[in-house]
């Protein structure tokens, strides 16, 4: 399995645009549901800096 | 109802207060018969305390602990009867290898997101579930891996049967950038079934020449039938399938009445070049019998051994960007 570092990801993500609703790969209101995800963290970082998700 | 077989021989399995009785499992399972049964509450159970012999006050905590349990060649039951809302187990790597050895959510039959199921955590390594069994029965289950492992299931066995389960693999956006990530693989399997499945997630977006599904090595007769691939992708090249090696649809290989659908109505995903990675070398006919998709601009980078029936053309433009025609 070939790991990437996060740094990378969040560097490729920020330079594509996203959908609405999208932040770095992830579908945000399902991100917001699955409360045992490792990425479940960037809900609040995107609530943020986006308001909350409804 | 009259109750039979254990039942009769064990009044506690069949007293007027009891729950859940043998022949009941054998009934959503399609068997006349099962052997001993093994319950999983991912909330309230104890692998250390219990036992597994009943579904609440004996219940394991993990699928792997039940397993263990079990003997091969005797039809018994792992039943995941969750109390939480995913219903889902916390586990390291499953090698799920014992014949004639079955495995079963206790939850609303369905295709999409069943509410019990298994969740592999960050030590599983890939991939996450191995099937190198004959003759089991995966029923009604999610199987979800949402860190970073690039292979959720491969299957090196043949003559199973999946039913009702959703296969929420490459759930992280990193392994959505890595080409070598598979939600399913086989690996020189055969004849296995796959009836009202979901392959995949629309909601982790997927940039690198991965795929929901593979097949590889000799994979003869394996049928998809009722099933859905999800895909949300944000770079072309991505694949829902990839079937591109020397004899992986070995004789053939037949979706019937499947989904292959890229959320790209509506601005968010982009739109794939192919659903399907093929080869003119993959010894065998891909059937799509009475199958769709949308969000690619076409079946396949190779139609060699592509064949379609039951296909309707869509008749305008309007209705041609949500689904196409093959070819």
């Amino acid at each position: 399995m070939a790991k990437k570092k996060r740094e990378d990801v969040e560097e490729a993500a920020e330079s594509t645009v996203e959908a609405p609703g999208w932040y770095k790969g992830y579908d945000m209101k399902w991100l917001k549901k699955v409360t045992d995800h490792p990425d479940h963290n960037l809900v609040a970082e995107y609530e943020e800096k986006n308001g909350e998700i409804k | 109802m009259g109750l039979r077989g254990a039942a009769n021989l064990l009044p506690g399995l069949g007293g007027p207060l009891g729950k859940i009785y043998p022949e009941h499992i054998a009934g959503m399972l399609g068997l006349p018969v099962v052997g001993d049964i093994y319950y999983v509450d991912p909330s309230g159970g104890n692998d250390t305390a219990n036992g597994g012999t009943t579904p609440d006050t004996d219940a394991l905590k993990t699928v792997q602990a039940a397993f263990d349990k079990c003997t091969a060649d005797r039809d018994d039951v792992v039943v995941i009867a969750g109390r939480s809302s995913t219903g889902r187990t916390s586990e390291d790597q499953i090698n799920w290898s014992k014949r004639r050895t079955h495995l079963l959510g206790n939850g609303a039959p369905r295709r999409i997101n069943n509410r019990n199921g298994i969740s592999f955590n960050s030590s599983a390594t890939s991939p996450c579930f191995t099937l190198s069994a004959n003759n089991c029965i995966i029923a009604n289950v999610s199987l979800a891996q949402f860190n970073d492992v690039n292979v959720l299931l491969e299957i090196t066995s043949d003559y199973n049967t999946f039913m009702n389960v959703h296969f929420q693999g490459i759930g992280n956006a990193t392994t959505g950038d890595d080409t070598a990530a598979r939600a399913v693989l086989l690996t020189a399997a055969e004849e296995n079934e796959f009836l009202n499945c979901t392959f995949g997630l629309d909601t982790v977006a997927r940039s690198a020449a991965n795929a929901l599904l593979e097949q590889t090595g000799s994979c003869p007769r394996n049928s998809y039938r009722n099933c859905n691939f999800l895909s949300h992708v944000d770079a072309a090249g991505a694949f829902s399938v990839i079937l591109s090696t020397g004899n992986c649809t070995e004789r053939h290989l037949i979706f019937e009445k499947c989904m292959f659908l890229n959320s790209d109505v509506g601005g968010s995903a982009t739109k794939m070049t192919v659903h399907m990675n093929t080869s003119a070398t993959s010894n065998g006919t891909i059937i799509l019998d009475h199958s769709w998709m949308e969000g690619a601009t076409d079946w396949a980078d190779d139609f060699t051994t592509l064949f379609s029936a039951n296909m309707p053309e869509v008749p305008t433009a309007a209705t041609a960007g949500i689904m196409q025609v093959l070819a």
